[in-house]
C-alpha cells in the first residue's frame, strides 16, 4: 500500500515508517499539517495516517480540508487524547477510524487493513461466507457445513463483524468499539472469553479451526 | 497602580462615589437656592414698587382734598430726621419725600440730591438711583455714604410734583445675608459629604484590609489562612464568608491534588521499576528466547502504566467541568449491554446470578459511555471479589424521580470504616492486593455518578441466606 503519514514527532514517525515498510508498504512522511495537505493533494495514496496535534495545520483541520476537497482516501486518525469527545471530533471531521496513543503496532496495522478493505468493499451483502461457515444477515441464521449453530444476539454480532473482516487481523479494542460500541477499555480479558465461547460453538464436532488468536495482535477468522 | 498593602483613601470607590454624589447634590442645591433667591428678589422689589405707588396715590389724594399747605406740612413732618428713622418694624427701610412746584423749587421734603431725581425722572415712573447722602441723613441709613434709592414721581393736580423714595440698602443687606446663608449651607453640605466619604472609605478599607492580609498570607503559600469572622452580617461579612468557603474548597482540592500526585508517583514506581529491570535484563541476555520474554514483560508493564494514566485522566476529565455530551437513554439498555459483556465471566465463575430490570423503559439523561463504564466497573469488581459459586444480583427500579441500581454480591465485602476511603483514588484494601487492578475503578464510578448528579453508597449485603458481601447502590435522577 502507498501510505501518507503526517506526524510531527520525528521519533514516532521514524518508528512507524520503519514498521510499515517492513510490512511491505510504501510510505511518505510529512511533519506538519500544511505540508501533509500539499502531499495529499498532489499524489494518490491508499490510506493516510494523520496525527491530531500538528504544527501549522491541526490534524482535525487537515482532515476537514481533505474531505472538503473531495479526497476520499481512507484516513486513520491518531490522537493522544483518550476522551470520548476528542475521538468523536475526529470521526465527525471525516476520519474513518481513530487510534489512541500509545498503541501497539499490531493494532495500527489491523485498523489500517480494516479501513482500506472497507473502502474497496461494496457493503450490504446479505450472506457472508468463510469456508463452510455461512452467516445470513436477513434470517440471522448461522450454519457450518449445513448444520445450524444457535448464537445469542451479541455472539451473532461478534461473528458478523469477524466474518465481514475475514482474513484480517481484528483487535480487542476494535471488537469492543464495533460490537459493544464501548469506547473505553474495561481492562479485563473479557473479549478473550467471548471469543473462546464463540470458537467453541463454531468448532463443535471437531471441525477445523476457523477463529484464530494471534498472540499480542488480536484475532483472525479464516478457513 | 494600587499599592496592595496601603489602600489610598481618596482612591477608594466609596470615597470617590461620596464626593461625586456630594458635588452633584451641591450643584443641584445651588441651582435651587439661586432660583429661590431670584424669586424673593423679584417679590420684594415688586412690593417696594407697590408701596411707593400707594404712598404717592394717598398723598396726591390728600392734596386734592386738603389745601396745598396741608400737604407741605405733612411732608415736612415726615421728613424730619426722626420720622425718617422711625420706620415701622417690617418696613423695608427709610422713606424720603419731596414736593416741588412747577418751577422745580423745593416746597418740602428731604430727598438727598433731589435735583438729580428731577433731572432724570419722568412723571408716573419708577427709577433707581445711586446717591450720596448729605450729612444729616448719613447716620440714618446705617452710616453708609452711598445709598440706593427707588423713587416714584407723580404730578399733582396743581402742577406740583411729588417724589416718594425708598432706600434699598436694607433690602440689599437682607439679600447679602441670604446669599451668605446659601454659601454656608453649601459649604456645610460639601464638608459633610467629604467627611462622610472619608468615613465610609475608611470603613471599607478597614473591612478590606483583613481580606487583603489573608490574600497576602495565601500568596506566600499558607493556604490555611482565613479571613477573620465578623459578628456583623453586612455585605463584607458575607463576602468574607464566601471567600472563606472558596478557600476551604481550594485547600481541599490542593490537598487532593498533592495526594493524587504522590499516589501517582508512588504507584508508577512499581511498574516503572519492573519495566526498567526487564529492559536491562533483555539487554544483558545473550539468549534470544529469554530476551524476548523479558521484552514482552516490559511491554506489559508499559501497558499497565498507560492504563493507569488513562484511568487518572478519565477521572480528572469526569470530575472537571469539561463539557460532555448528554443523551436520554434507557438505563435498562445500558445495564443489559454491560451484562452482555460480563456474562461469560459470571458463568465461568458459576455465580448464582439474578437480574431484575424494569419492564418499562427507564429514561435518564446521561453520557451512555461513562455510565456503561461505571456499571461495567461495578460488575467487574463484584465478579472479581465474589468467590466461585457465590451469589450476584442486579436490580434496577424506578422510585419517584429516581433510578435505583442495586448490585449485591456474596464476596468479601468492605469493612464499614473503609467504605468512604475506597472511593478515593489509588486506595486498595489489603485483601485485594493480589488481584489485578490499580485502585482507580471505584473512584471513576464515584466521579461518574457524581457527574450525573447521583449518589453512590456501599453497604453490607444483608439480604439472602446470611451471607455477607457488598451491596452497592447507585441513585440517579430519572428524566
Amino acid at each position: 500500500m502507498h501510505i501518507l503519514l503526517v506526524e510531527d514527532d520525528e521519533e514516532t514517525g521514524r518508528y512507524l515508517i520503519d514498521s510499515l515498510e517492513r510490512q511491505g508498504h510504501r510510505c511518505e512522511y510529512s511533519r506538519d499539517g500544511s505540508n501533509g495537505l500539499h502531499q495529499a493533494r498532489k499524489y494518490h495514496y491508499d490510506v493516510m495516517i494523520i496525527d491530531r496535534m500538528l504544527p501549522r495545520l491541526s490534524g482535525l483541520d487537515l482532515v476537514r480540508q481533505l474531505k472538503a476537497d473531495g479526497i476520499a482516501t481512507p484516513i486513520l486518525f491518531l490522537t493522544a487524547m483518550s476522551d470520548v469527545n476528542n475521538r468523536v471530533e475526529g470521526l465527525q471531521a471525516g476520519a474513518d477510524d481513530y487510534l489512541v496513543k500509545p498503541f501497539a503496532m499490531a493494532e495500527l496495522l489491523a485498523r489500517l487493513d480494516a479501513i482500506v478493505r472497507r473502502h474497496h468493499q461494496e457493503p450490504g451483502a446479505t450472506c457472508l461466507t468463510v469456508g463452510d461457515l455461512v452467516l445470513d444477515r436477513l434470517t440471522r441464521l448461522v450454519t457450518r457445513a449445513g448444520r445450524s449453530i444457535p448464537l445469542r444476539t451479541r455472539e451473532f454480532e461478534l461473528l458478523e463483524y469477524l466474518m465481514s473482516h475475514a482474513g484480517q487481523i481484528v483487535t480487542r479494542n476494535m471488537l469492543l468499539e464495533k460490537v459493544w460500541h464501548y469506547h473505553f477499555d474495561p481492562q479485563t480479558n473479557i473479549i478473550d472469553v467471548h471469543i473462546s465461547r464463540l470458537r467453541a460453538k463454531l468448532e463443535t464436532g471437531n471441525r477445523s479451526p476457523l477463529l484464530h488468536t494471534l498472540r499480542g495482535k488480536g484475532y483472525s477468522l479464516h478457513a | 497602580m494600587l499599592d496592595q498593602d496601603n489602600i489610598v483613601l481618596r482612591r477608594t470607590t466609596a470615597f470617590r462615589l461620596s464626593i461625586r454624589y456630594t458635588i452633584g447634590f451641591c450643584l443641584l442645591s445651588i441651582i435651587v437656592l439661586l432660583l429661590v433667591y431670584h424669586h424673593v428678589l423679584k417679590g420684594t422689589n415688586a412690593q417696594i414698587d407697590a408701596g411707593l405707588r400707594a404712598e404717592s396715590l394717598t398723598l396726591s389724594l390728600a392734596q386734592d382734598s386738603l389745601d396745598a399747605n396741608e400737604l407741605v406740612r405733612i411732608i415736612r413732618e415726615r421728613s424730619t430726621p426722626k420720622s425718617i428713622k422711625a420706620t415701622n418694624k417690617g418696613d423695608p427701610g427709610p422713606r424720603f419725600y419731596l414736593l416741588v412746584d412747577t418751577h422745580g423749587n423745593r416746597l418740602a421734603g428731604a430727598l438727598p440730591q433731589w435735583q438729580k431725581f428731577l433731572r432724570q425722572q419722568g412723571d408716573d415712573t419708577l427709577t433707581t438711583l445711586k446717591v450720596r447722602t448729605p450729612q444729616p441723613i448719613l447716620h440714618l441709613v446705617e452710616g453708609q455714604p452711598v445709598i440706593w434709592l427707588r423713587s416714584y414721581q407723580t404730578q399733582l393736580q396743581n402742577g406740583n410734583r411729588l417724589l416718594v423714595a425708598q432706600s434699598l440698602n436694607e433690602m440689599a443687606q437682607m439679600h447679602k445675608e441670604l446669599l451668605r446663608l446659601v454659601g454656608i449651607v453649601i459649604l456645610l453640605m460639601l464638608g459633610v459629604g467629604i467627611l462622610g466619604g472619608w468615613w465610609i472609605g475608611k470603613q471599607v478599607i478597614q473591612s478590606m484590609e483583613k481580606v487583603i492580609q489573608t490574600a497576602d498570607g495565601i500568596m506566600t503559600g499558607d493556604l490555611s489562612q482565613r479571613i477573620a469572622d465578623e459578628p456583623l452580617s453586612d455585605e463584607f461579612a458575607l463576602l468574607a464568608q464566601k471567600l472563606n468557603l472558596m478557600l476551604a474548597r481550594i485547600e481541599t482540592l490542593m490537598k487532593d491534588l498533592r495526594e493524587v500526585t504522590e499516589n501517582v508517583a508512588h504507584d508508577m514506581r512499581t511498574p516503572l521499576t519492573r519495566l526498567h529491570t526487564h529492559a536491562e535484563m533483555a539487554l544483558s541476555q545473550p539468549d534470544d528466547a529469554i530476551c524476548r520474554q523479558a521484552l514482552q514483560t516490559a511491554v506489559l508493564q508499559s501497558e499497565m502504566l498507560v492504563h493507569m494514566l488513562d484511568a487518572i485522566m478519565n477521572i480528572a476529565q469526569v470530575e472537571s467541568e469539561e463539557v460532555i455530551s448528554w443523551q436520554t437513554q434507557n438505563l435498562s439498555d445500558i445495564c443489559q449491554s454491560a451484562l452482555d459483556l460480563y456474562e461469560p465471566l459470571i458463568e465461568d465463575k458459576h455465580l448464582d446470578f439474578s437480574c431484575q430490570l424494569p419492564t418499562e423503559p427507564l429514561w435518564i439523561t446521561c453520557n451512555p459511555q461513562l455510565l456503561a463504564q461505571a456499571v461495567g466497573n461495578l460488575l467487574d469488581n463484584a465478579i472479581k471479589y465474589t468467590p466461585t459459586g457465590g451469589c450476584l444480583s442486579l436490580t434496577l427500579e424506578r422510585r419517584a424521580q429516581e433510578a435505583i441500581l442495586t448490585l449485591t454480591d456474596s464476596g468479601t465485602g468492605i469493612p464499614a470504616n473503609e467504605r468512604e476511603r475506597v472511593m478515593q483514588r489509588f486506595v486498595r484494601l489489603d485483601n485485594s492486593r493480589s488481584l489485578p487492578g490499580n485502585g482507580l475503578g471505584l473512584s471513576l464510578v464515584a466521579a461518574i455518578v457524581s457527574r450525573h448528579s447521583g449518589t453512590l453508597s456501599l453497604d453490607d449485603n444483608t439480604s439472602g441466606n446470611g451471607q455477607s458481601g457488598l451491596k452497592v447502590t447507585m441513585h440517579l435522577p430519572a428524566s
